[in-house]
């Protein structure tokens, strides 16, 4: 069935990160929806051909944002939406997690170790915190594709 | 109760700008609500084929040529509401999913194919059901045989 014009290969901007996302992704901000990004993330970044290494890297870090998502964001009881948007160029993945929660805030009561955010500053090239437009929360990173990596 | 009143416990939306990326992800995301929700393994099987035509072919039939779907898993059924569509793009969507010596893969797995929308948009309903009473998971056959 696969018919849609192409070759099958993924045709890259020269623009760089495009205004339009190239994956839009949005569910109820549950646990279980958390595994759902992360395997529809696996399919996106296979894709792109990006190498395993690179993949875990990615994988990881959105699913450690989407959890943050899922714990801290919204008040206990409160339903909520986790927003996943994924744009790339030839040498670069950029992922917006967003939220309309109560935003990035300390939490004495957290019940993490709180080391999600420092170790997706650890896998990503960038880790932008902040808001969009509408007031929603975003988490911004940005990973290298075209990286050369040590075989170990 | 009908199908159209059972709430949904899962739905997800799923927008794709580039073709050759819409398969890979909408199976996975349609394949894991469908999962979720006890759907058997064969009608599992025919809701990645349904995934898997519209992200071959409702770029085809959007304005901008992206695939956008709602994906509602409810339980007894999946649904695929696939759109915004171009004007006669539902119809079309449908007609494209023939197949030599196969027939019309949506017809022949589809409970329900409905064109649906206002004048501005127009949006194809594909819904799946399946009986929920089958075991699917490792649990519930677990628990069938203890």
């Amino acid at each position: 069935m696969a018919d849609d014009g192409s070759d099958g290969a993924v045709p890259s901007t020269s623009e760089g990160v495009t205004a339009t996302p190239d994956l839009e992704l949005k569910l109820p901000a549950r646990a279980e929806n958390v595994a759902v990004i992360r395997h529809a993330f696996g399919g996106f970044a296979e894709a792109l051909t990006v190498d395993e290494q690179t993949l875990a890297d990615i994988k990881l870090a959105v699913t450690e944002a989407c959890t943050n998502v899922v714990i801290h964001a919204y008040e206990d009881g409160q339903e909520g939406d986790l927003e996943v948007d994924a744009s790339f160029d030839e040498s670069r993945l950029t992922v917006v997690i967003r939220d309309n929660g109560r935003g990035i805030v300390p939490r004495p009561d957290s019940p993490g170790l709180g080391l999600g955010l420092p170790l997706i500053a650890t896998l990503a090239e960038s880790l932008e915190l902040g808001k969009d437009h509408g007031d929603n929360t975003e988490v911004r990173m940005t990973f290298r594709l075209d990286e050369e990596r040590d075989p170990q | 109760m009908s199908l159209d009143t059972e709430p949904a416990f899962n739905q997800a939306w799923v927008g794709v700008a580039r073709g050759p990326l819409s398969a890979p992800v909408l199976g996975r995301v349609v394949g894991m609500l469908a999962a979720r929700a006890d759907c058997p393994i064969d009608r599992l099987d025919d809701a990645l084929l349904v995934a898997d035509a519209v992200a071959a072919k409702a770029g085809s039939f959007s304005d901008d040529g992206h695939i956008r779907v709602q994906v509602v898993a409810r339980l007894g059924s999946v649904e695929l509401h696939v759109g915004p569509l171009s004007d006669g793009g539902a119809d079309g969507l449908i007609a494209s999913a023939a197949l030599p010596g196969v027939g019309n893969v949506l017809e022949r797995v589809a409970d329900e194919l409905e064109p649906r929308g206002s004048e501005d948009e127009e949006y194809l309903l594909i819904r799946l059901e399946f009986d929920t009473h089958r075991p699917s998971t490792p649990d519930r056959m677990e628990s069938d045989v203890t």
